[in-house]
């Protein structure tokens, strides 16, 4: 028998030091799925998404969006996987455009993320505890509960839990970033128990059930009456592929804003590349899945354009018509299950809280990365020494969502939100074009790239093919909220560009304020930051 | 806005020194290229290299049917003419490792003769080190900018002479020399023990003498400026993943545990003495800065691999630290 030949070595290493921080592919996906959010991103799927779009799937809705919002994660890995490090779209774009651009984009985007997770930790006294305890009032027959709920989403109600809430997720965030990660580890068991419940309660109902009990609990808003009341308050459906298509198309960032969270902090993932582009298009197909699995169940049920109904009403409809357009309350009612009811409510509520932490926690990365350049005082990159936690940036996010929690109360929780996917769109227009321009701008860093970063189609780079469409999905997300006053900025256009401009405004000032200091008191001229150094 | 800015002087001169700092460039020829000309473009008066000069693999590229191949990064790589060889060879020296052209009869021999293998490592990091020492005074000397080095943990005892014989370069490990009128550098390459019990890796015992002879020499702790490979203990610059007993990074709950790697015995040097800065390096993903009471300590961090240079520009006046910037490109 002939010998067969030792494989040629590939690499000889001798013995050295090193290594790099790793958040692995299972890590990501749980922080896309809170920063999703089992919760909220489940509530309107089955409560506001259908009623803005009479006729239109529900499930097509979330496959369109999910699609789309596929083709931006793509895009956003390979911003993280190209500046593996803290705020990586701030970084790539800093370096590829200019500070000047990138910095205002970024100021931004933190802004409005500590105001949104207010109006996030708002959802628990103006939509979870209301649809938790209005419930179990009727379900249970608990008056205290009806009233608290009833209370609870006043702006007395908002201003007193939200802010609890904020406070309990500033103290979460005082733990070292292993506890964090702890807790929401348990948030995503707790979430997905939650669903559990949800989808187990659709699987063994019935149509008769649902509609039994449903006249049972609510009698105010009997199932019958449902659709003939939405149509006499102005309801129209339309059906067809084209108008789901057209609603999947706006409602990607409502449903799936925050799978692509760990770009964010890439400088802590393992093999980036990988690990981002895994990580986000997990938790995207989780979310989706689950979602999707929770109204194939219930349509089999409930007719599709029941539910928009109630939805359509919960907003339009007389005041003398109850209405109860929450997931939690179709299966709550359909197995009135005390133990069930208190796995929905806790998994639900905590994974609120658990959402508004994602939003801390990235923010509190992005800031760090402005310490590093040295744009805002190296204070508010303060780790504390013992727990590791970024105490004074995480201090600052909790003003935004107190703030939040404010405008929430006063004006209202979709307010914010509205606005936010408008803000959340804009400013991702500048790191997009820097992933578009990357390979060409910065040649050398590309090609050294690894994995999918330096991949290419038909001779182009594919982060320039796939950061053009996502430019495009962006772009089309910004004109939808003038184009669909339903999703958009309604009234508060002129509000909301003049508040926009201001903070952008505010980015650049803050930008040459730092640069100015830095240079007169330091010799420090920051722009050698993001200057390319060439090879002598 | 240009003119505006360029009123205020970034140039030193009147009271203060710029200060260029790096360190585990690990054999890659891209940082070190970028570290000559940051000096010149970020107007460098001084460049101190912390350690870690040597790269960590040769990548073998082996003669297969008249053709040539290699693996780089887990990518199969596959040459065939001169121009296309030089361009591998190139990229390989980019990412701070070494190449070896050999046949598959030869690979198979230096994996099987660690010894062997030593000797080539030797070979081939300081023949890439005596290249870097002579680019280096060609380009810094006449721009009268000294350069001062130290071995780190990583680098074989082998490199000593190497940077002792270099003609424009100070070896400067295990001394206190003066940087200028003003300023004294002390400077250690030393670190203590790593899981892989590399060529500088000490117990802390021998850390704490040689730490505790070394700042015994310091004149003024006032205007001291330490070069300590090892960066102090507990602090945000030396912070790395833990390991378990296989050399597995540990997660808990997906997340990464992190630990500090540093030197205890540097961080109660840094509390006693009190100087002016202290620079390290050794752990690449901790780049940052941290206060020790009066002492400010920087480690610019490394992506040598990515041909990416990280370095600290640092101002200084005689007693105080002026303003600092941690740059990368």
């Amino acid at each position: 028998m002939a010998e067969v030949a030792a494989p040629t070595p590939r690499l000889f290493v001798r013995k050295t030091s090193g290594l790099i921080r790793t958040i692995g592919i299972w890590g990501a996906l749980a922080f896309g799925v809170h920063c999703i959010s089992l919760s909220s991103s489940g509530i309107i799927t089955f409560q506001w998404v259908p009623s803005l779009w009479p006729g239109a799937s529900i499930i097509g809705i979330l496959t369109v969006s999910a699609l789309f919002c596929a083709m931006h994660a793509y895009t956003y890995s390979q911003i993280g996987a190209a500046a593996p490090r803290a705020g990586a779209d701030y970084t790539l774009a800093s370096r590829t455009l200019h500070p000047l651009l990138a910095f205002p984009a970024s100021f931004a985007l933190v802004l409005f993320s500590g105001l949104v997770a207010g109006s996030l930790i708002a959802w628990i006294p103006t939509v979870a505890l209301p649809a938790f305890l209005q419930a179990s009032g009727i379900l249970y027959d608990q008056a205290w509960a009806v009233r608290f709920a009833e209370w609870s989403a006043t702006p007395t109600g908002i201003v007193v839990i939200g802010t609890v809430g904020v406070l309990v997720t500033l103290f979460s965030l005082m733990f070292p970033t292993r506890t964090v990660v702890k807790v929401l580890g348990l948030g995503l068991i707790l979430g997905l128990a939650a669903w559990a419940v949800i989808l187990l309660s659709f699987a063994t109902g019935s149509r008769d059930t649902f509609v039994a009990n449903w006249n049972r609990f609510v009698p105010n808003g009997p199932f019958e009456r449902v659709l003939p009341v939405a149509r006499e308050n102005g309801i129209e459906f339309t059906r067809g592929f084209g108008t789901t298509t057209l609603a999947g198309l706006i409602m990607g960032f409502w449903v799936f804003y925050g799978y692509y969270i760990p770009t964010f902090f890439a400088g802590e993932v393992k093999e980036a590349p990988r690990t981002l582009l895994w990580g986000a298009w997990g938790s995207l197909f989780t979310t989706w899945f689950v979602f999707a699995l929770g109204a194939f169940l219930l349509l089999r049920h409930v007719p599709q354009d029941w539910i928009a109904a109630e939805g359509y009403l919960y907003t339009v409809g007389p005041e003398r018509f109850d209405t109860f357009p929450f997931v939690t309350f179709y299966a709550s009612m359909m197995q009135p299950n005390v133990l069930f009811f208190l796995i929905m409510a806790v998994g639900f509520i905590y994974t609120l809280i658990n959402l508004a932490q994602t939003y801390f926690f990235y923010c509190s990365r992005i800031i760090f990365a402005w310490a590093f350049d040295r744009i805002v005082p190296e204070r508010l990159a303060y780790v504390h020494p013992e727990t590791g936690s970024p105490r004074v940036a995480v201090l600052l996010v909790a003003i935004l969502a107190e703030l939040g929690v404010l405008a929430s109360a006063y004006y209202s929780v979709l307010f914010v939100q509205f606005n936010f996917v408008f803000y959340a769109a804009i400013t991702m227009v500048v790191p997009i074009v820097a992933a578009i321009v990357y390979p060409y701008r910065k040649r050398e860093l590309w090609e050294a790239g690894a994995g999918h970063v330096r991949s290419m189609i038909g001779g182009i780079p594919t982060m320039t093919l796939v950061g053009i469409g996502t430019l495009l999905f962006v772009l089309w997300l910004v004109a939808s909220v003038f184009i669909y006053p339903a999703v958009g900025l309604g009234e508060n256009v002129d509000t909301v560009l003049l508040t926009f401009g201001a903070i952008a405004a505010a980015g650049v000032v803050v930008f040459l304020v730092a640069r100015w200091y830095r240079m007169s008191r330091e010799g420090i001229d920051i722009m050698a930051t993001f200057q390319e150094i060439p090879p002598a | 806005m240009k003119r505006f800015f360029a009123r205020r002087s970034d140039r030193p001169g009147a009271g203060w020194i710029r200060l260029l700092y790096t360190a585990d460039l690990h054999g890659s020829n891209a940082a070190f290229r970028k570290l000559l000309s940051a000096a010149k473009l970020h107007r460098a008066q001084h460049v101190i290299i912390g350690g870690d000069l040597t790269g960590k693999a040769i990548v073998p590229i082996v003669k297969v049917d008249g053709r040539h191949e290699a693996w780089l990064f887990g990518n199969r790589e596959e040459v065939e003419t001169d121009a296309e060889l030089r361009a591998l060879r190139e990229k390989i020296g980019t990412v701070g490792f070494y190449d070896h052209v050999c046949t598959p009869d030869e690979a198979r021999a230096l994996d099987a003769d660690p010894q062997a293998l030593h000797r080539l490592f030797v070979e081939k990091m300081n023949a890439r080190l005596r290249e870097w020492l002579d680019l280096a005074g060609e380009h810094l000397e006449p721009l009268g900018v000294p350069l001062w080095v130290i071995p780190g943990n990583d680098d074989d005892p082998s490199v000593d002479p190497v940077l002792e014989a270099a003609g424009y370069a100070r070896m400067v490990d295990h001394r206190v020399v003066e940087l200028d009128e003003h300023h004294e550098l002390v400077s250690l390459g030393d670190t203590s023990m790593t899981p892989w019990a590399c060529p500088r890796d000490y117990p802390e015992e021998h850390m704490y003498r040689v730490v505790g002879d070394l700042l015994s020499k310091v004149r003024d702790p006032d205007t001291a400026i330490l070069n300590f490979h090892c960066p102090p203990r507990d602090t945000k610059i030396d912070q790395c993943p833990a390991l378990n007993e296989r050399l597995e990074i540990v997660h808990r709950g997906g997340q990464l545990v992190t630990t500090s790697a540093g030197s205890a015995a540097i961080r109660e040097g840094i509390e006693q003495l009190q100087p002016l800065l202290s620079l390290h390096g050794h752990i690449h993903e901790a780049r940052g800065s941290h206060q020790i009471g009066r002492t400010l300590a920087l480690n610019p961090g490394s992506e040598y691999a990515e041909g990416i240079l990280k370095a600290a520009i640092v101002n200084l006046e005689p007693r105080r630290v002026k303003g600092y910037l941690l740059i990368s490109g």
